[in-house]
Order: structure tokens, then C-alpha cells, then sequence
């Protein structure tokens, strides 16, 4: 009910308004009004006004209606109910209603109005209806059932004869109205014309009374329209804190008033609960805070202004620089000295073309007022330039990556920390009149074959330096190598044309015997007719005297060219040679039990450099000038190719584990391959200054060296792990010099020993080194 | 001892060479020379700056107090004591001025109680300091050595100093010299051209053309006035024995000693020279009798040798050698990865070879097994054991000689180490006199004199040869031999 009280201004406003609209629209109230004016002069026909009049006095009773019908909606449902016997209610709703008592007075005006009507015909129709209890239908909720066409505009109805239905079904006749001539002289005589209103619903006409004339005469001076109405009256507290001695209303208290809210229950116990957790805080504790902490009691009202901005694409924002603050040449009113004379104007105006060479952009002028001075014509540009300048141009600071480049070195163990490895020359193994092209070293490391280019292999006792033998040969030694087998003391030798197998006679005396009696003779052939390619190509044979060879050598091969490189397969039957520029047949294998060769390739790949055995498995590689070849020799087929990148290949070796490979080239490199990992190589060492003469492994140690043309050995450490996920690791640890150059070639050869980790070379001044 | 493997190699090499030109200068060289024979020499010093009184000595101090030291005078021998008494002596004072400072001290002390002409007059004497011998003044020691202020008590031991050992003989050979042993004046040599050579006082006594390769070791078995026994090895892979008739001057190869399977490198005798020990290449300790089988015990199943007739000329006699009685070792001991190098017998019973593979391994020869086994961290090249202190002393494919204690049960293994050579060491010899005294040889052409007591500073350099020494020997007191690259054998006379 507290509602009541503030909606009882509503319809009241509601009804000024609408009385206003129907002043404005009919202006047909008021005795000096002319109410009918528009209808007498205007050009209308009096029955087009008519209608029109007639519908907007409808809607304006619809809408008043409306009013009522929605307040009256908005009381509860059982208040309705009550309202039968609430006649306190009742008569509050309707007591406030100005305009409804209008309409009801209206409308009791029009009951009354048969008596009163001068129209025989809507009399009659009135007095049809019997005459009944007013009190049957004094409801302001009720409609007006007088007709019950209900809330449908009424012009819907101009065709008609009738003008709706009463509550029986019965159409209600269009009362029966006279010509114009006829309205005009019942308007010259019924002296209530000017206060004579027509029903829309019932298309009757009804004097209204003068208090109803009084309220609209005060609508239209935007009156209260109650005449006696205080509108300035002491507002009576009627709902006020105050417990009244006799209760405003005689109800009982509710059950609910006397019960606590549980909803509210509910929201004590949230709060409590955030209160101790400390989600809420009281307003005490705040204001403490606030005292407390003084960023909470102060801040800078234009904080951000000077502080960077967060920009959140761009980190580490530097803030634009502020537009510059206008100086004094800037006034309107400069001093004269920021004035322009002639020679700086000129210079000025000259600029024309290099713009940015002017020291001031505009010319400084001077105006006598403000006023005066016109419109910066460069302003929209310049504004234009510097919001693109802000927003296309964000300046952020860029991060410059400050590495060193050591850092990006990795970390690799100290050489101190990877002893043994060989640092000094131990001994000097002096005899050789010309360069050492080849070295050999035998299984116990007891004894060092050599070759050189004065046409003599040399075996040496490692410990001492002493040349134990001394083979003289018909040329320059291309290549010596020990035999693996440990039951041969056999010695190939690459010479000219031959590869010579020769007893070294030293060593175990029953196996130099054995090997001397054992390759005494050729093996049993018979029966085995070698292929025209390969009988072209070599031909074994036992040695002759016109041969000029050393007496202990055992057998003869020779070849169609000279002979390059000859390497014993790990087992010690097989031996490859390499036949310089052999094209096709330059890779030869043979077989030293059976006295048999092969020629494994067909095509040539390119210029053989050096060929090597797999020391596990039946692989060999084949080096040309920028590749390397594996093949397989049990399947007969290329198995892997390796990219090396390098111009020329001139040497390479395999670690005994077999799976590394080593690379040395004529263009300074020392390639490390990685044969699991790819075709390319794992690691390229560029660490020599001239090109790399040989590369070796050590076959016990995780040591490698290369020799290089400039008399310099480099020894590195490089440990393989047996872990397939661990890279070799790979340090360079001494540089060795000693030997001296000789016709621009220096080291030509290096190796190390089977069991020590001592390196051997031999170099291009005929000696042979000892490193340890 | 200061150790020469701190800090890196670079600064250890320098350090190296720094010492190697200070002791170059400091220590004598005895060189053979044509003729000219020098020994070692101190410059004199004025009598002045040495106080042997006490209260000169105290009168000295107040003079230069800065350059004064306290020191303490130790004797190694009880006849050469002198009073426990701390001295004051100057800095300047260096090794002469403090032996004649310790003469008149002995004087002094000695004066009362001994008539006989002392033995120290003419005596020169070495001090040690801290484990090195004086060779610079006191003030150098002061300097290079951490922690001695001025304000200390040295303490000095002294020793009468040995003489240095004179260039006596130098004979040439055809070829390397390999192996050479010392008995009795007697020298036996071991050359790369198949042969060994008898010398006595510089000649020639023999030549045997026994061997089939180049011959590696030679030792002495016995030797008396009527004949003598000896063995050599060689790379045929055989150790021969040898008898040889000192009066008819024959020489018998008895028996060929057969089983190697590669060059043999070492031989050793043990004490009762009844047992000869050889190592090889092959890995192999082999330990054959010593003792020498007449034909006539051995039955008709090997032919005589020939009895040493010396009208036989000795390439005859090479040639019937293969007649001669082989014989299988008594024990073959494996267990070496690599080749050995020197063999060495420590007990009556124990063998101690030394080996490529970096290890010393003492062997039981009752036993028939291994008995230690000493690791090092590079490749022996040799071993020398003295049965005075019952050490071994090794060199190996470094300039250090490693003293090795066997018995030794804290973990240190290598009791000190002697870094003077500049190269490879090859031979090294203990004296057998004298327990502190050795021998080595080295690439380095000299053959080095030292005091176990004096880690870097060897007594003497003995310069003379002229390429690698390949071997020495001391077990003469008074002959050091070497034999080397350059085709000699060279002796020095020493008066231990």
C-alpha cells in the first residue's frame, strides 16, 4: 500500500496532459471560446469536424481509461477481490481520479440526460431501458457497458447505422442527427450549445455541468483542476516511524513479519563468511587502510600523463616527445627582434625547395589583435602528421642482443684435462734421403715401415729409431701398409706400376717363415679363367730378377697404370689398390690366397682419391674429388653417399668403432662424419692453414691428427661415446711442429701407434717423427 | 719435494728450462774431451766473508743484518758430526764457503780427540736443503724457496761429496750400442750389428757374431779368474749363453735359450746367479737356469758344442752355434698387455718387470704367478732395483725417473721423481755401494749422476756422448758405462 501514495499523482498528471491535448485539439470549452469556430469558417464539411472531433475525443478517453485500467492492473490480484467489500480502497482510487469523475459524470450526466435530452429518439432509446439500482454498476473498474464494442477506435463504425452493441447484443442506433441548418439553429438556441459534448460511445450529447466546466476552464489555465485543492497543504506522515496509539490499518501483523528473513539469513552468513576470510572488509578496516597506506590516500590526479603507458602489444614503450611549447615567435605579437627583416625573409622564401633547412617553419607576424590573426593554414596537416606519427610510429625500445662471441663457443674440457695425448718430439728417425710419402706401423707397434721417394722402404724399431731393413725398390714408394693378418709378416708396397708384397723379416721368426714359405709359390689356378677386364688390368706373378726388386720380396702384381694406394682389408687377404687414373678400373680388389683380382665398379664416379675398408663391416669407401661413396660389398651396391662439400679430397680415415669418418681436403679442411647421423658432415675444422695431407684415427685413445702442408700437425681429442644420443666431442689439444718444408710440401704423412698414444709422421724433409 | 707437475705445461716447460740454464751452470759437467779432462771446480772464495768463530760470526751479523741466516749443520755420517749449534752465517755464503766454514768446524771439534790425519781435509762435501743440494748461495736458496725466511734455522745436512767421475774409456763399435754390462773390469757390449764385444781396460778382448738379429742385452753372470759366463739376447728372439775361457781366451756359446716370440729386451740374474730372468716384446717374462750345461751331462741327444778350441776362428763358430744345446724356460710368465722392457730381480724369488703397458709388475717365481702390480701413467722403458733400499727406480717414455717404493702401502706409489734429462729417459742404474746414488741416460746424450736425495739437481752431468744413449750400467763401483746411438761405449771411472 506504501505504492498508493506516490502513484496518486500519476493519473492526475495523466489527466492535465490529456485535458491539455483536448484543449489544444477542440478548444471547444470556455464561454468566450468560439467552439465551433473552425467548423463555421473553415471549409470543412460540419460532419468531416464532426467525426474528427469525435475521434479524438475518443482517444482521449480511451487513453484515460488506459490509465485507469493499467493502475488499477498494477494492485494485486486479491486486493481486487477485496474490493467489494474495501471500500476504502475503492474510494481512494477513485476519489483521485479528476478525470474519471469527469467521465463518470459525465456519464451519469448522460443516464440523466434522457430527462434532459431534446432528442425524442435517444430519449427513447434510454427509456427502453429499465430503469435500475445506480448502484449496480457505481464501479469505476467496471466499463461502460452501455456499449460493448470495446477498446476499438469508434470511426470503425462511421459506416455503420449503429454505433456498437449494449450488453444484450443489441445494436445501438446512430441517434438520429439534423442537417447543418439544423445544428446551427439548435446552437442559436440552446443557450448550453457552448458546454454541449457528445458521447462518443453513445452518439449522445451531454451538457456538461458547470463544475465539470469550472475543472476544464482550469486545466486549460494549467490549474490544479480541483478548485479547493491545497497544493501546498502539510504533507501528513501517514507511514512514519511513529507506532500510531490505533493502527492505521486494522490488520493482523502477517506470520511473515514475525519471522526472520531467511534470504536475509543467508546473506549475514555470506558476508560473515567473507569477513573472515577477508574478502570483505568492514568500513572501518577501509578507512584504516586508507590511513594507513598513503598511495590509497593520495594519488596523482594526472599520474599517467608523465608515466610511461601501458601498451600492451609494445613492450617497453618510450612515450612520444610533447609538442613543442610555442616561444615568442610564435605570438601574434612578437617582439620585433623575432621579426623577419627583408634578408631573412628572402633566405627564408629561397628555402623553398629544402624545406627543412629553414630554421623557423613559418614566418613570425605581427597582427594588431587576436582577432586579427587568421587561420593557421598548416594546422590540420601538422595535427594530422603527428597523430600518425603517434599512432603508426610507437616507439619502443628494441632489446639489442649483446652476445659475446665466446659464449656462443660450447663449452669444451681444458687439454690439460684430456691427457695423454702426444706434445713433444721424442725421436727423430733420420735415413730417408727424400720425402716420406707413406708410413706403416705394425700390429704390436714394435716396428715402422716407411716409404719414401728415393725409391727405399725402410722398417724401423720404434723404441730406438734403428733401421732394422732397408728394401731398395725401382722407384718412388707410393704407398706401404703392414699386413693385418698376424700370421703373415707381409709388407705391400706400391711402386710404379706394382704392388709388391714383401717379407719384412721382421718379427716373430716362425711367422716370417711361415709367410715366406706360404707365398713361395702361386696357388692352384686351375681351372679359373680371370676376366678379360681384370687380365688387362693386373697380372700377378713371382718376382724376376729384371723386376730390380729386393730379394725378399714374395710377389709381384702388376698394373696397367701406376698404382696410387694400396690398403689391406682388417682380416689381411683382400687388398684394394687404387690405379691413378684408372677411370673405370681404378679401384682393383684382390685376393692374396687365391692370387685372384676384381674389379668391382664399372662406371667411373669421378677421380679416385683414396679408397679405405670398414674395419667391422663390408663397407668401402671410395673418395673422389668432392665425394665420398660407401659401398657394400656383400649386397654389391652403393649404400651411402656423403656430401663433403669440400673441392678435394685428400685423405681419410675411420674410426675403429667404424662409425665416424675423417676427412682431410687440399682446401684446408678437416671434415668429421657422423656415418649414423646424416650425409653431411657432423663437424668441419678449419684449423690449418694450408691444404691437409692425411688424416689419421688412433685406434685405442679418442685421439685424431691431421698433417698439413705447412709442417704442422694438429692433435685433437675426439671421444666418441657409445651413447648413440651423445655427440663426439671434439677439442682441438696441440699444434706440433718439427719438421721443416721441403718443395712447399711439409707433413705427408701421419699416424699413430696401435697401443701408445704416441704420433708418428713423416714428413716431406725425409724424416720421420716421433711425437709424445 | 717441489713438484714439477703444477700449473699448466706451458709455464712447467719454461719453469723447466729456467731451472735446466740454472743448473747448467750451476752443477759440473765432465765431458770427454781429447786430453783435456775437467772436474768439477768452485770458484774460489775470499776467506774473509767466512767467520768460523762464534763471535766473528756474531761480529759478521752486525755488519749486514739483512744478509744473514741462521743455520744448523746436520751430518749424514756420525764421523763427520759437529756440534748441534745454530750459526748466523751471510747469504751470501754459497756451497764452498759453507764446506770451508764445516772444515774448520770439524777442526774444532775433531782437533782434541783425533791424532790420525783426517779423512774430511780433503774432502769435499754437498749440502742439502729441503731435499735439493746447494748449488746457488744461500741467498738463491732463500729465494726460490717458499716459506724460508731469513729469520729461520736451516737446517743443513752434509755428506762428503762423491768425486766426480772421471772420463775413462771410449771404444767405438760398429753399430749401436744396446746393452753393456760391468764385472770385474770387464765389460761386455751389446751391438745392433748381431755381436757382442769383451772389453778389458779399454780393449778389445772378443767379438761374438752369436746372434741372428741385432743384439738387445748382455749381462754377466759370473766371472772368475779361470773363465766366464754370460748371457745376451737379442732380436732373433733367443738369450744365449755364453762360456768363456779366460785363459785360452775362447768363447763357447753353451746354450741357446729358446721360447720368445719376439725381440728379447732385457735379461736379468738373479742373486745366486743361478737364475737368468729375460723379457720380451712378446709380452712374456720367461726365467731360464743360469746355471751352464756341459754337453757331456746332456747326453748324445744334442750335439757338443764345440769346447772352445781358440784356434777356431769365431765365425766358425758362429756358424756351428745352432749345434748347440737349446733350452726351454723354467717358467713363462704372462699377464703384461704390452712389450716388457726391463726386468729386474727384487727377492730371491721375485722378479719385477716393467712394461709398455704402463704397469710394474712384481712376480713370484715359486709361485708361478703375479704377485703386484704397480700402475703408472706412461710407458716404462726400464727399472733398476737396489737391494740397499728396496726401491725401484723406472724410466719411462717421459724426462722423469720415477722412484718406486714396492713395499710402500699408502696409496703414493712414486716416491719421488727426477726430472733433470731433456728427453726420454732410457737406462737408468742404481750404484750398487751406495744407496743413494743411481745412474741414468738418456736421449738427451748425457748420463746423469744422482743423489736420491736431490730430485732436480743430478751430481753430475757426464757429457761425451754424441747421440742417444741406448744403455748404462754401475754395477762396478768404479765404472759407469754407457753405450749409446753414436756407436761407443764410454766408461767412466768413479770413486765411490
Amino acid at each position: 500500500m506504501v505504492h498508493s501514495g506516490k502513484k496518486r499523482k500519476t493519473p492526475s498528471q495523466a489527466t492535465q496532459l490529456s485535458s491539455a491535448l483536448l484543449l489544444d485539439d477542440e478548444t471547444p470549452i470556455g464561454p468566450d471560446l468560439n467552439l465551433e469556430g473552425p467548423q463555421v469558417n473553415g471549409s470543412k464539411s460540419p460532419s468531416e469536424a464532426e467525426t474528427q472531433s469525435d475521434s479524438d475525443e475518443s482517444s482521449v478517453y480511451s487513453e484515460l481509461e488506459d490509465e485507469e485500467d493499467e493502475e488499477d492492473e498494477e494492485d494485486s490480484d486479491e486486493e481486487e477481490e477485496e474490493n467489494e467489500d474495501d471500500g476504502d480502497d475503492h474510494e481512494a482510487s477513485e476519489s483521485d481520479s479528476a478525470a474519471q469523475e469527469i467521465a463518470e459524470e459525465g456519464r451519469a450526466r448522460s443516464k440523466k440526460a434522457p430527462s434532459t435530452a431534446q432528442e425524442p429518439e435517444a430519449v427513447e432509446a434510454l427509456e427502453a431501458q429499465p430503469v435500475q439500482d445506480e448502484y449496480e454498476y457505481d464501479s469505476s473498474d467496471e466499463e461502460d457497458i452501455r456499449n460493448t464494442i470495446g477498446n476499438i477506435p469508434v470511426n470503425w463504425y462511421d459506416d455503420y447505422d449503429h454505433i456498437g452493441y449494449n450488453l444484450d447484443g443489441v445494436a445501438i442506433r446512430k441517434p438520429k442527427r439534423g442537417d447543418e441548418l439544423d445544428h446551427f439553429l439548435r446552437q442559436m438556441e440552446d443557450g448550453n450549445a457552448g458546454i454541449t459534448v457528445r458521447d462518443p460511445l453513445t452518439g449522445q450529447d451531454v451538457v456538461l455541468s458547470q463544475s465539470q466546466v469550472e475543472k476544464i476552464k482550469r486545466l486549460a489555465a494549467s490549474k490544479v483542476p480541483e478548485p479547493g485543492y491545497d497544493m501546498y497543504a502539510d504533507a501528513i506522515p501517514w507511514f512514519s516511524s511513529q507506532v500510531m496509539e490505533t493502527p492505521l490499518r486494522d490488520l493482523p501483523e502477517g506470520k511473515k513479519s514475525f519471522l526472520p528473513s531467511l534470504t536475509e539469513k543467508r546473506r549475514v552468513g555470506r558476508m560473515v563468511h567473507a569477513l573472515k576470510m577477508g574478502w570483505m572488509k568492514t568500513k572501518a578496516e577501509r578507512e584504516q587502510e586508507k590511513r594507513e597506506d598513503p598511495t590509497k590516500r593520495y594519488y596523482m590526479l594526472w599520474q599517467s600523463d608523465d608515466q610511461p603507458e601501458d601498451v600492451k602489444r609494445i613492450t617497453d614503450l618510450i612515450p612520444a616527445p610533447k609538442m613543442k611549447l610555442p616561444g615568442h615567435a610564435e605570438s601574434y605579437n612578437p617582439p620585433p627582434e623575432y621579426l623577419f627583416t627583408e634578408r631573412e625573409k628572402k633566405t627564408w622564401q629561397d628555402l623553398d625547395e629544402e624545406p627543412f633547412k629553414r630554421k623557423l617553419p613559418f614566418i613570425p607576424a605581427k597582427y594588431e589583435s587576436l582577432r586579427q590573426v587568421p587561420a593557421y593554414r598548416n594546422f590540420i596537416n601538422e595535427r594530422f602528421e603527428r597523430c600518425l606519427d603517434l599512432y603508426l610510429a610507437p616507439r619502443a625500445r628494441k632489446n639489442r642482443l649483446t652476445i659475446q662471441p665466446e659464449d656462443l663457443v660450447p663449452q669444451l674440457p681444458k687439454p690439460q684435462d684430456l691427457q695423454p695425448f702426444p706434445t713433444v718430439c721424442a725421436l727423430t728417425y733420420k735415413g730417408h734421403k727424400n720425402m716420406i710419402r707413406t708410413l706403416s706401423i705394425e700390429a704390436t707397434g714394435q716396428f715402422l715401415a716407411s716409404g719414401s721417394d728415393d725409391g727405399t722402404v725402410k722398417i724401423w724399431e720404434v723404441q730406438t729409431g734403428y733401421c732394422l731393413q732397408t728394401f731398395t725398390m725401382p722407384g718412388v714408394i707410393k704407398s706401404v701398409m703392414w699386413c693385418p693378418n698376424k700370421a703373415l709378416s707381409l709388407l705391400a708396397v706400391a711402386c710404379e706400376n706394382m704392388v709388391v708384397l714383401i717379407s719384412a723379416g721382421v718379427g716373430d721368426k716362425v711367422v716370417v717363415d711361415q709367410t715366406e714359405e706360404l707365398l713361395k709359390e702361386a696357388p692352384d689356378n686351375t681351372g679359373y679363367i680371370p676376366p678379360e677386364r681384370v687380365k688387362n688390368a693386373v697380372a700377378w706373378s713371382l718376382p724376376e730378377k729384371s723386376d730390380k726388386l729386393p730379394k725378399s720380396a714374395l710377389i709381384v702384381l702388376k698394373f696397367f697404370k701406376n698404382v696410387k694406394q694400396v690398403i689391406w682389408h682388417g682380416k689381411g687377404d683382400y687388398f684394394a689398390t687404387l690405379v691413378q687414373d684408372g677411370l673405370n678400373r681404378s679401384v682393383i680388389i684382390s685376393q692374396l690366397s687365391k692370387w685372384r683380382s676384381q674389379i668391382p665398379f664399372s662406371k667411373a664416379k669421378g677421380l679416385v682419391q683414396c679408397v679405405l675398408f670398414h674395419p667391422i663391416r663390408p663397407y668401402l669407401f671410395v673418395a673422389t674429388q668432392r665425394h665420398i661413396r660407401i659401398y657394400n660389398l656383400a649386397k654389391q651396391e652403393l649404400s651411402k653417399k656423403l656430401q663433403t662439400g669440400a673441392k678435394w679430397i685428400s685423405s681419410m680415415a675411420i674410426h675403429p668403432k667404424g662409425d665416424n669418418l675423417l676427412v682431410g681436403t687440399y682446401d684446408k679442411k678437416v671434415q668429421w662424419f657422423d656415418l649414423d647421423l646424416s650425409s653431411k658432415p657432423y663437424q668441419v675444422l678449419r684449423y690449418h692453414a694450408t691444404a691437409v695431407r692425411q688424416v689419421a684415427y688412433h685406434k685405442r685413445y679418442p685421439l685424431f691428427a691431421s698433417g698439413a702442408d705447412d709442417t704442422s700437425i694438429i692433435v685433437s681429442h675426439g671421444m666418441v661415446y657409445n651413447d648413440l644420443l651423445q655427440n663426439p666431442t671434439i677439442v682441438p689439444v696441440k699444434l706440433l711442429r718439427g719438421h721443416s718444408k721441403y718443395d712447399d710440401f711439409g707433413v705427408m704423412e701421419v699416424l699413430w701407434h696401435p697401443t701408445q698414444p704416441w704420433l708418428l709422421s713423416g714428413g716431406a724433409d725425409g724424416f720421420i717423427k716421433l711425437w709424445t | 719435494m717441489p713438484q714439477q707437475n703444477k700449473g699448466t705445461r706451458e709455464t712447467r716447460s719454461e719453469s723447466w728450462k729456467e731451472e735446466r740454464r740454472r743448473r747448467k751452470t750451476s752443477h759440473p759437467i765432465l765431458t770427454f774431451g781429447t786430453g783435456h779432462r775437467r772436474s768439477c771446480f768452485r770458484p774460489p772464495i775470499p776467506s774473509d766473508s767466512i767467520h768460523t768463530s762464534r763471535a766473528s760470526t756474531m761480529t759478521a751479523m752486525t755488519e749486514d743484518k739483512s744478509a744473514q741466516i741462521q743455520v744448523k749443520f746436520i751430518a749424514s755420517d756420525e764421523s763427520l758430526a759437529v756440534p748441534s749449534t745454530t750459526f748466523t752465517v751471510p747469504l751470501a755464503l754459497d756451497a764452498s764457503g759453507l764446506e770451508q766454514l764445516l772444515k774448520r768446524l770439524l777442526a774444532e771439534s775433531h782437533d782434541s780427540i783425533d791424532e790420525a790425519p783426517p779423512t774430511w781435509s780433503d774432502q769435499s762435501f754437498e749440502f742439502v736443503l729441503r731435499g735439493d743440494f746447494l748449488r746457488t748461495s744461500l741467498a738463491g736458496f732463500v729465494q726460490s724457496h717458499e716459506g724460508v725466511t731469513p729469520e729461520s734455522v736451516l737446517e743443513i745436512h752434509y755428506f762428503a761429496r762423491n768425486p766426480p767421475p772421471a772420463p775413462d774409456q771410449d771404444v767405438n763399435h760398429d753399430d749401436w750400442v744396446s746393452g753393456v754390462s760391468a764385472l770385474d773390469g770387464h765389460v761386455l757390449t751389446a751391438c745392433y750389428d748381431n755381436t757382442i764385444a769383451l772389453f778389458y781396460d779399454g780393449h778389445k778382448l772378443l767379438t761374438i757374431p752369436g746372434h741372428d738379429g741385432p743384439a738387445r742385452d748382455v749381462v754377466w753372470i759370473s766371472l772368475d779368474e779361470d773363465q766366464g759366463v754370460f748371457a745376451s739376447s737379442s732380436h732373433d728372439q733367443t738369450v744365449m749363453l755364453y762360456q768363456w775361457n779366460a785363459r785360452t781366451r775362447a768363447i763357447d756359446v753353451m746354450n741357446v735359450c729358446r721360447g720368445h716370440e719376439r725381440s728379447v729386451d732385457c735379461l736379468a740374474v738373479d742373486r745366486s746367479r743361478t737364475l737368468l730372468a729375460s723379457g720380451s716384446f712378446d709380452t712374456h717374462l720367461k726365467i731360464w737356469s743360469a746355471k751352464l750345461q756341459s754337453p757331456d751331462e746332456n747326453g748324445g741327444s744334442h750335439e757338443a758344442l764345440t769346447n772352445g778350441s781358440g784356434g777356431e776362428s769365431e765365425k766358425k763358430k758362429a756358424r756351428t752355434s745352432h749345434k748347440t744345446l737349446s733350452r726351454t724356460p723354467l717358467v713363462t710368465l704372462g699377464g703384461h698387455k704390452e712389450g716388457i722392457s726391463g726386468v729386474a730381480w727384487t727377492e730371491d724369488n721375485e722378479v719385477c718387470t716393467s712394461s709398455w703397458d704402463h704397469t710394474l709388475k712384481i712376480w713370484d717365481f715359486e709361485m708361478r704367478g703375479m704377485k703386484t702390480e704397480l700402475v703408472g701413467n706412461k710407458s716404462f722403458f726400464g727399472l733398476s732395483y737396489s737391494p740397499l733400499n728396496r726401491t725401484i727406480l723406472t724410466c719411462s717414455a717421459d724426462r722423469a725417473i720415477r722412484l718406486y717404493d714396492p713395499r710402500s702401502k699408502d696409496g703414493v706409489l712414486v716416491k719421488n721423481q727426477f726430472t733433470s734429462h731433456d728427453g726420454w729417459v732410457t737406462c737408468v742404474d742404481w750404484c750398487q755401494e751406495r744407496e743413494d746414488l743411481f745412474i741414468s741416460g738418456g736421449h738427451d746424450t748425457v748420463v746423469k749422476m744422482w743423489d736420491r736425495r736431490s730430485c732436480v739437481t743430478p751430481l753430475y752431468d757426464m757429457k761425451g756422448h754424441e747421440d742417444r744413449i741406448l744403455c748404462c750400467d754401475w754395477s762396478e763401483k768404479d765404472m759407469v758405462v754407457s753405450g749409446g746411438a753414436d756407436n761407443t761405449m764410454k766408461i767412466y771411472k768413479s770413486n765411490v
